[in-house]
């Protein structure tokens, strides 16, 4: 009798989900034959370090993320430099752009995002840049040295790093544009918020919101500026296009995959087509806090969702216990960290305690449910001491004998807390989390 | 051989020689706030309970280290970060449940107890530390027991403390 093949498991996308589940899968099964495909040629990186690249934190072999002979320490095949560009169902198959085909016994959609380019002229000028790939940041850490002004459009995450990046360089001034009424609207509320556009301004950098490009000005092919739609006209010589992202499933178009804001994902991370999974920013799965469906690309979440992705594809049943917003960063020195649903503003539901020292620029927001931390926005130096602890008291659901008040005045640090809660006649010490 | 830093809280004086030592061996200067040792300070209770970075056996810092640059020491267990690979990210800082890992914009890289690896692989704390409230052993047997024993002790002072 013939010896069955052995299972193939495919990976679609070498950053943090993929290779989070290739290492899952190689827990638990060291025989079965694993390939990862990944669009960007080149040794593993991170995208984290794109921004601190900029920034001079550290040079380019600092952002790989995994040894040069990690394929064979995992017994994997990861083949570079090639897309996915079409996936058929019935025969379980994957095409590649070089036209070779790979059959699979599961798949795993974890190709990431691609950065959002304008749909406006002169996007294509010489000196527009995206901040997304390893490419990118190089081109942009070229350009550098031959620009007097440089802008960004958007300042979420990636874009705001790159005005803290850029501003580091050569203490050259900056100017951000953002279409919200405030900067980092996907990690800091409007208190939060103010308090680096007041970091960035006193610095003098240029903060314009609620402002949308209309046009990039160039001049002989490259850019001299970008034209905002109330006619205004921001100067500089080098622009960082940083206006969102879009989950890269355009190998997936047209077919009967669910779909909304990303693929739709059950506990298990499996997509509404059996034997094909999703992780990180191409999957929507439900919120750890709120139930309800999201899409949170981050980093640790690519690592969580990645990691039951693989346990599930190589036959280990898990469950995932939910998704949950995080973010961490600092702007020209001021730290800020925002934590599960740190965005809701319901005070009938929710418990909303906040402290602000406005001169020390030191905020902290604590949003309770049910007498359960849910959410939290540090800004100030105490983000090292207090956001770990935070994260670990929403993950495990801690309840607290102590009054919000009491926990909002900070400072926060397991023995104060720990001793409060017992003076208060209250619970236990948390256990830590599970490891998810 | 493993070594662990073992604490005893009832030896402790809270005279937080520990923390200049530490200080002082890592940043050439004299500053509680930059200590990778803690001494935790109740007054009222007369409850000293220094804390540093447990060096877990599932490290969640190292685990979410996008470069990988948190890396444990084969010989010693102890976890130290690279700073060629550290890229100042901060996400070990949201990772960590207990708070032990830290990054100050001046140095722009995490930084937690590596017990003194970084340096000379001998912790400064210890020997500063006239009480004996810490110790750097050897892990045996004895030595777990030890510190099963203290975590235990700690508890029943929490307990007492809230009472």
């Amino acid at each position: 009798m013939a010896r069955a093949a052995k299972k193939h498991l495919v990976i679609i996308g070498a950053s943090a989900a993929g290779l989070a589940a290739l290492e899952a899968i190689r827990e638990v099964d060291k025989e079965c034959a694993v390939t990862v495909v990944s669009k960007e040629k080149g040794p593993l990186y991170s995208r984290v370090g794109l921004t601190h690249f900029l920034d001079g934190t550290v040079k380019t072999p600092g952002m790989n993320m995994r040894s040069p002979n990690y394929a064979r320490q995992m017994n994997a095949t990861i083949l570079t430099g090639l897309a996915a560009v079409h996936v058929d169902f019935k025969a379980r198959t994957l095409k590649l752009s070089n036209r070779k085909t790979l059959k699979y016994d599961a798949l795993l959609v974890a190709s990431g995002s691609s950065a959002l380019i304008l749909p406006i002229p002169g996007a294509n000028l010489r000196g527009v840049y995206p901040c997304i790939t390893r490419n990118d940041a190089v081109n942009i850490d070229r350009a550098i040295p031959r620009v007097r002004q440089a802008a960004v459009i958007g300042a979420g995450l990636i874009g705001i790093q790159a005005v803290d990046a850029l501003a580091k360089r050569k203490k050259k001034k900056v100017a951000v544009i953002e279409m919200m009424p405030h900067v980092m609207p996907a990690m800091a509320d409007v208190t939060a918020a103010k308090m680096f556009e007041d970091v960035l301004r006193e610095r003098g950098h240029a903060v314009v919101t609620g402002a949308r490009a209309a046009e990039i000005l160039g001049k002989a092919g490259r850019v001299t500026g970008v034209k905002l739609e109330n006619g205004e006209v921001v100067p500089c010589q080098l622009l960082v296009m940083a206006a969102g992202v879009r989950p890269n499933l355009e190998f997936l178009e047209g077919t009967r995959i669910q779909k909304k804001q990303g693929l739709l994902v059950d506990a298990h991370q499996q997509t509404s087509i059996k034997g094909i999974y999703a992780a990180g920013d191409v999957a929507e799965t439900t919120d750890l806090l709120s139930g309800q469906r999201v899409v949170i690309a981050i980093w640790p979440e690519a690592l969580n969702q990645g990691r039951i992705a693989g346990l599930n594809m190589a036959g280990v049943p898990t469950k995932y216990e939910g998704s949950m917003a995080m973010n961490v960063t600092s702007v020209l020195g001021l730290p800020i960290a925002s934590l599960g649903l740190w965005q809701v503003t319901d005070a009938t539901e929710y418990r909303i305690h906040s402290s602000l020292h406005e001169s020390k620029r030191i905020y902290r927001k604590l949003i309770f449910k049910d007498g359960r931390l849910v959410g939290a926005v540090l800004v100030g130096s105490h983000v090292n001491s207090e956001a770990g602890i935070l994260h670990n008291f929403i993950r495990t659901r801690q309840s607290f004998a102590v009054t919000p008040d009491q926990l909002v005045a900070g400072p926060i640090s397991w023995g104060r807390v720990l001793r409060d809660n017992r003076r208060a006649g209250g619970v236990g010490p948390p256990a830590a989390a599970a490891a998810p | 051989m493993a070594k662990v830093l073992v604490i005893h809280p009832e030896r402790c004086t809270a005279c937080r020689a520990c923390e200049l030592a530490c200080s002082m061996k890592h940043y050439g200067e004299f500053s509680l706030s930059r200590s990778r040792i803690q001494v935790n300070i109740f007054l009222e209770e007369a409850v000293y309970i220094p804390t540093t970075c447990t060096q877990c056996d599932q490290a969640w810092c190292a685990k979410i280290c996008p470069t990988n640059a948190i890396v444990r020491d084969e010989a010693t267990l102890a976890y130290k970060v690279l700073d060629d690979k550290c890229v100042g990210c901060k996400m070990c800082v949201l990772a960590c449940p207990f708070g032990s890992i830290v990054l100050f914009p001046e140095k722009g890289k995490a930084e937690k107890c590596d017990h003194c690896l970084s340096i000379d692989g001998d912790p400064e704390c210890v020997k500063f530390c006239t009480p004996k409230a810490l110790e750097y052993l050897e892990e045996d047997t004895e030595v777990r027991m030890r510190q099963m024993a203290t975590a235990q002790k700690l508890k029943e002072t929490l307990q007492e403390v809230a009472v």
